[in-house]
């Protein structure tokens, strides 16, 4: 009995090895994780799911897309946005993130890109932070 | 002669097998799905930030009844203790810490597959399943343990002999503490099963996934309706509810499948919405329960131990 369930986890083992599919490098995100490979592309009534069921990684990683959609767009980053506006507005990453955490509340249907573009807009005419 | 043996005495046709098992299996698949609505409803009626706060203190509460029961000398009052205290423990404690590392602290974004496939918490407690698995090896090579299916693996791998005479008799054992562990580690176990077969990188997407989660019916299935037929053989009350637990965890395996697959819906995961309905599960469930908890005893569960 012991010797034939040896048997079989070698044999398991090797099974395995044979179906990996190294060749596949296809750019998306790996299935086991969470999160979705590009924020951009989704809309806000997704983003309203993600973010109740894992507030701080959403909000963190919609953060970062949107530093990488403001440098795209004026070559500039959020931190030189906040050093225009006096004493930096009292801006913080729970303010900055409630911009568009609201927005894609009020707005389930838009993209979440437009959330982003509204983060920027705020920024841009120095508006303090709610 | 107590009047709850002459009960037994006087041929109560309703508490005879099967209607022993076929009460205590209903009660705790009923008792499973409850759960699920408590702690929803918890978390809707909270918020997620008051709810950890919450779990911390229920938790704490419910291992005080679990002293009561520890210190009690009734077997069903234990039995029940523990799988109570079991499934409190789990919905507030254990899923409390999954919950705040996964969502909050570690910043953790659910699995989407279309929707929100799978949270947080489960994302982490998948990695749990290699402590689970060096627990389940210690329950394989414990010579004390009475669990039905380590008993059976052990005389498989012909241990019995190596590991000698257990050194507890039946009336060694404290019922709450054992139901309170057995309920957990059902739990725990049948957790990891369903979040492995959900989990695309190991069974990956549409027809790929399908054939794994047909066999997890499948399993589950033939595993619990075997469990089944040895349950509606049980007479006493007590080892029936503990019986009945892993049994009804084995067959929840594949409501949970079955609503993946869009065939039922889950009322009891939108308590909110589905009140009517979540309500007579309660129902349900407190009548179940207490017929089955004033039931008459056999004469084994009323001596003390």
């Amino acid at each position: 009995m012991v010797r034939r369930i040896f048997l079989l986890l070698v044999a398991g083992l090797f099974t395995t090895a044979s179906i990996a599919d190294p060749s596949d490098s296809r750019i998306r995100i790996h299935p086991g994780m969470g999160g979705v490979s590009d924020i951009g592309a989704t809309d806000c009534a997704l983003f309203n799911e993600m973010h109740y069921n894992g507030p701080t990684g959403m909000e963190h990683h919609v953060l970062t897309w949107v530093q990488g959609y403001v440098f795209a767009k004026t070559g500039s980053n959020i931190d030189a946005m906040l050093d225009k506006i006096p004493d930096g507005g009292g801006w913080d990453f729970a303010s900055l993130t409630g911009v568009f955490v609201d927005y894609c509340k009020a707005n389930p249907t838009e993209p979440v890109s437009t959330a982003a573009v509204r983060v920027w807009s705020v920024l841009e005419a120095g508006q303090p932070a709610p | 002669m107590s009047d709850a043996t002459k009960a037994v005495a006087g041929g109560s046709r309703l508490w005879r097998a099967p209607w022993v098992g076929i009460f205590s299996l209903i009660a705790m698949l009923l008792g499973i799905g409850l759960a699920h609505a408590v702690m929803r409803a918890i978390e809707e009626a909270l918020g997620h930030d008051l709810t950890y706060i919450a779990q911390l203190f229920i938790g704490a509460a419910s291992v005080v009844w679990l002293w009561y029961g520890v210190k009690s000398k009734s077997e069903n009052f234990a039995t029940w203790t523990g799988f109570f205290v079991g499934i409190i423990i789990w919905m507030t404690w254990v899923e409390l810490f999954y919950m705040y590392y996964g969502r909050k602290n570690f910043g953790m974004m659910p699995r989407v597959d279309g929707g929100v496939s799978t949270e947080p918490e489960y994302l982490i407690m998948t990695a749990t399943t290699g402590v689970l698995m060096f627990m389940l090896v210690f329950y394989i090579f414990d010579k004390d343990t009475r669990c039905n299916m380590f008993v059976w693996i052990q005389k498989k791998l012909k241990l019995r002999e190596g590991l000698g005479p257990s050194t507890k008799t039946a009336r060694d054992r404290n019922y709450a503490i054992i139901t309170f562990m057995e309920t957990i580690y059902v739990t725990w176990f049948c957790y990891a099963w369903n979040l492995l077969v959900f989990d695309p990188a190991f069974v990956g997407y549409g027809e790929d996934a399908f054939v794994a989660e047909l066999g997890s019916v499948f399993v589950s299935i033939a595993w619990g309706g075997f469990c089944f037929s040895r349950l509606i053989k049980y007479r006493r009350t007590s080892t029936a509810i503990r019986y009945g637990i892993p049994t009804a965890n084995i067959l929840w395996i594949s409501v949970e499948i079955m609503s993946g697959w869009g065939l039922m819906t889950e009322v009891w995961l939108e308590p909110s919405k589905y009140i009517v309905e979540v309500l007579a599960i309660l129902a349900a469930f407190t009548v179940l329960s207490v017929l089955i908890y004033k039931a008459p005893k056999k004469p084994s569960e009323l001596q003390e131990w």
